[in-house]
């Protein structure tokens, strides 16, 4: 249907209109109608019976005529002649002055204008008169009588013969009669069928019936027995009309069934009519609807489609150019659209998981390349942290031992972030730690390192480079800082002459600086991303501002709790600004250091000892010092564990002796036992039959402050610190 | 590590002094076996010289106890330092010896019974 939306709703409104309408009307025609036929009926009746009185009077007019017919042959001494006889006999029946021949006794026929024939008959012999062959005589002659029959000589015409006896002297000498032929009534019976009327009878007293059929075609007939006339019919209507003067009537009917045969052709058609209207009334609605209701529940099921993520869902347009056609093809060019888009989305999530993926396996990478603090000697205490800016970070910071008691830590920055500086961090860092055991000064690594980077075919980003290693013997901090913020030692900036970063000028020399630590001296580096953070007062944190956050945390600060202090200086909130990586290194000289390696014998305890005994500490703690490491060493040496190597490392500190005991033997913590045991302590006679070993650990625990156990790259690792007591020296 | 050994009647003194460590312990151990297996009736070891004791001299202490306690012969244990007392405490060990504040008290003790 090429039509817009509100035409084909008009139209459905329009046409509803109309068929109601239509419908409304049919009702009310149907009711007038059968009112119609009510009253129609009731004229049909009226009408009959006006038919019925014709007749009637038409067949008095004849008798009428036939007695005036009869008072003149009373009158006139004429003999009537016979039927058939050589004079005939004119006789006027209009004129007064008609005349018959004087003959008696016989029929005088005459055919008057009006196809009637007169018959004249005299009286005596009455036997011989021929119309008695219907078995009719005059027998009561007076006044006059009518006799109906069917004239079988004029092709069966019904035939009402009058008869009106002559009277002579007192006597009938003659019977005058007129034969009058009912065919000529049926011209004023035709217009009795339309009504129905089929026939029209004369019914005699006796109930002698000459039936006249109103059709041309229909035959009259005679009956004696009127009951059965009309008896095929189911119903019919009559009217009656006696003849005055005769002892006959007339009656005309119709049949009903006839009437109501028409009222039910008519019913049908007026129900058909109906039935046909609100068919059509159906099937446009329906039709209409459907052209308005299909296209609406496509787009439904599209869009559920839709919904369960079937972006390829379509609703088929039709020729037309209605608003729901327009509707779907904007919904076909949306869904065209979304399903690309959608496409484009899945294929760009893929590529950026895989990504991202990568991303996260370099920053592992890259996470497990900075070193795990536990590696520490224990005159170190060392803490760093690294916040790159992104997943991974241009910064770097190493710590790892040398031999002859040192420890190497660096700390550096390669200019800009991400995954360009990453790789050139992650050169660096193999790079420093390949050669860092080649040289014996910190400036020969970095001269290296800057060869390494300028010797690049390619630009190479610069890089700053802290590289100090620390003489744990004695505290000697060598240093080299390759263009790198300076370090920070005991609260104090310790600036020197600044040096190239690395990559910025080939075969740079560079100078190595040195510093005495003391005991608990504190080393904090930083990178710019600390420096260069926006501050509170000024535009920049700077080392100043790291100077004096490291001031206002004191010495006494866990060198983790610091990292973390001055981590958080670059944490600004601040969205605007761009953050770099960020990172802070604290090495902490704890004190001298001397380190022991002995074999597991039980001989090797006293060598040991006796540096313990050596200790700066005041008698009663070196006691439980040294009760604490014997304790620990007998264990390991008691009991074996495959051990074959046992190193220990006595670290005097300004606050203590710490002392480290590793050994290459099987797993064993120390620290769990001691737990166990103090969970179900024996006593008296039970403890006297419990092995004494179980006691040491106990002992140990006892008598030291700390003690922690780690097992760490096939090592038991036993840490423990005894403090200086106050007041002691 | 020094030892002295008295003999009182039938009671056995052993003074120490010095430390009793993993590396002395054994020698103590060495001087207590003869005593261990002879007729002594009772043995007060003095640890007045004493200021170090480790597991290893609580061991050999230990298996004395357990030794004479076996023939129902006391250990007196005298004279112990405040340090070593720690370290009999920290062990659970205090109720294992009969202490004495010094060797006449544990002669006497020894005498009474």
């Amino acid at each position: 249907m090429n039509l817009r939306l509100r035409t084909r709703l008009a139209l459905t409104v329009g046409a509803a209109i109309v068929i109601t309408f239509a419908l409304l009307g049919y009702l009310i025609t149907f009711e007038r109608n059968t009112r119609m036929r009510s009253v129609v009926k009731q004229i049909a009746l009226k009408v009959l019976q006006m038919r019925a009185d014709d007749l009637s009077a038409h067949l008095q007019r004849t008798q009428e005529a036939c007695r005036r017919l009869a008072a003149q042959a009373q009158r006139s001494d004429q003999r009537l002649e016979p039927p058939g006889s050589t004079h005939p006999l004119t006789l006027d029946a209009s004129a007064a002055g008609m005349r018959y021949a004087d003959t008696l006794g016989g029929w005088i026929s005459w055919t008057s204008p009006a196809q009637d024939r007169l018959h004249v008959c005299e009286t005596p012999p009455m036997e011989q008169v021929p119309w008695t062959t219907n078995g009719r005589g005059p027998r009561d002659p007076q006044p006059a009588w009518l006799a109906p029959h069917i004239d079988e000589k004029a092709s069966g015409t019904p035939v009402i013969t009058c008869v009106t006896p002559v009277i002579k002297n007192g006597r009938v000498t003659a019977f005058v009669g007129i034969d009058d032929n009912a065919a000529t009534l049926l011209p004023s019976m035709r217009s009795l069928i339309r009504l129905g009327v089929s026939e029209v009878a004369l019914i005699d007293k006796d109930g002698t019936c000459l039936i006249i059929p109103t059709e041309a075609a229909g035959r009259a007939r005679v009956t004696h027995n009127i009951d059965d006339v009309g008896r095929e019919h189911h119903d019919i209507i009559s009217a009656e009309t006696p003849i005055e003067g005769t002892p006959f009537k007339v009656r005309a009917w119709a049949s009903i069934a006839s009437l109501e045969s028409d009222e039910h052709s008519f019913l049908l058609q007026q129900t058909a009519i109906g039935a046909i209207a609100v068919a059509i009334l159906l099937a446009l609605t329906l039709i209409i609807t459907r052209t308005l209701t299909q296209p609406l529940a496509s787009l439904e099921r599209a869009a559920d489609r839709v919904r369960r993520g079937q972006f390829n869902a379509r609703v088929t347009v039709q020729e037309s150019r209605g608003e729901l056609t327009e509707l779907g093809e904007a919904f076909n060019t949306l869904m065209t659209e979304l399903d690309t888009r959608y496409q484009a989305l899945q294929v760009a999530a893929v590529e950026r998981e895989r990504a991202e993926r990568e991303i996260t396996l370099a920053s592992e990478a890259q996470s497990s390349m900075l070193p795990r603090l536990d590696m520490v000697p224990p005159g170190i205490e060392a803490s760093a942290q690294s916040i790159s800016a992104r997943q991974v970070g241009g910064d770097l910071y190493d710590l790892f031992a040398l031999p002859g008691n040192r420890v190497a830590f660096a700390l550096g920055d390669t200019c800009g972030k991400g995954m360009g500086a990453a790789l050139l961090m992650v050169q660096t860092v193999t790079a420093l730690r390949s050669i860092a055991q080649l040289y014996e000064r910190p400036s020969q690594c970095i001269a290296h390192l800057n060869h390494l980077a300028t010797a690049m075919a390619y630009s190479v980003p610069l890089t700053t480079l802290f590289y100090g290693i620390v003489h744990l013997d004695d505290g000697r901090l060598v240093y080299c800082n390759a263009g790198h913020p300076a370090p920070i030692i005991d609260g104090e900036i310790v600036r020197t002459p600044a040096q190239p970063s690395l990559g910025a000028v080939d075969d740079a020399l560079y100078r190595d600086d040195e510093i005495s630590l003391r005991p608990g001296s504190t080393v904090v580096l930083v990178s710019d991303g600390i420096t260069e953070a926006p501050g509170q007062e000024s535009r920049f944190v700077g080392l100043d501002g790291v100077l004096r956050e490291v001031r206002d945390a004191g010495a006494g600060i866990s060198a983790r709790d610091l990292v973390e202090r001055l981590l958080a200086l670059s944490q600004t909130g601040d969205a605007d600004f761009e953050e770099d990586d960020a990172t802070v290194a604290v090495v902490r000289y704890r004190g001298p250091s001397t380190v022991l390696r002995v074999a597991p014998r039980v001989d090797a305890v006293e060598p040991v000892l006796a540096r313990i005994d050596g200790c700066d500490l005041p008698p009663a703690d070196r006691l439980r010092l040294r009760l604490a490491v014997e304790e620990l060493l007998v264990n390991v040496i008691e009991h074996g564990r495959s051990a074959t190597s046992i190193e220990v490392t006595v670290v005097n500190r300004f606050d203590g002796v710490g002392v480290r005991l590793e050994d290459n033997g099987i797993r064993f913590d120390p620290t769990r036992q001691v737990k166990a045991a103090a969970v179900n302590p024996r006593a008296g006679d039970e403890a006297l039959e419990t092995p004494i070993g179980g006691k040491g650990l106990t002992l140990a625990r006892h008598s030291v402050d700390d003690l922690c156990y780690v097992r760490w790259q096939g090592l038991n690792r036993l840490d423990m610190f005894k403090s200086r007591s106050a007041g002691d020296s | 590590m020094e030892m002295q050994t008295e003999v009182h009647g039938d009671v056995a003194v052993v003074n120490v002094s010095g430390r009793l460590d993993i590396t002395t312990a054994p020698l103590l151990e060495t001087a207590l076996k003869p005593i261990i297996e002879g007729e002594t009736r009772a043995l007060v070891v003095c640890l007045r010289g004493v200021d170090y004791v480790s597991s290893a001299g609580l061991r050999v202490l230990v298996s004395c106890a357990r030794a004479l306690k076996h023939d129902s012969r006391p250990l007196f244990v005298t004279a112990v330092q405040p340090y070593v007392h720690e370290v009999f405490e920290v062990a659970g060990l205090l109720e294992v010896f009969n202490l004495a504040r010094d060797n006449d008290e544990a002669l006497q003790a020894l005498t009474a019974n």
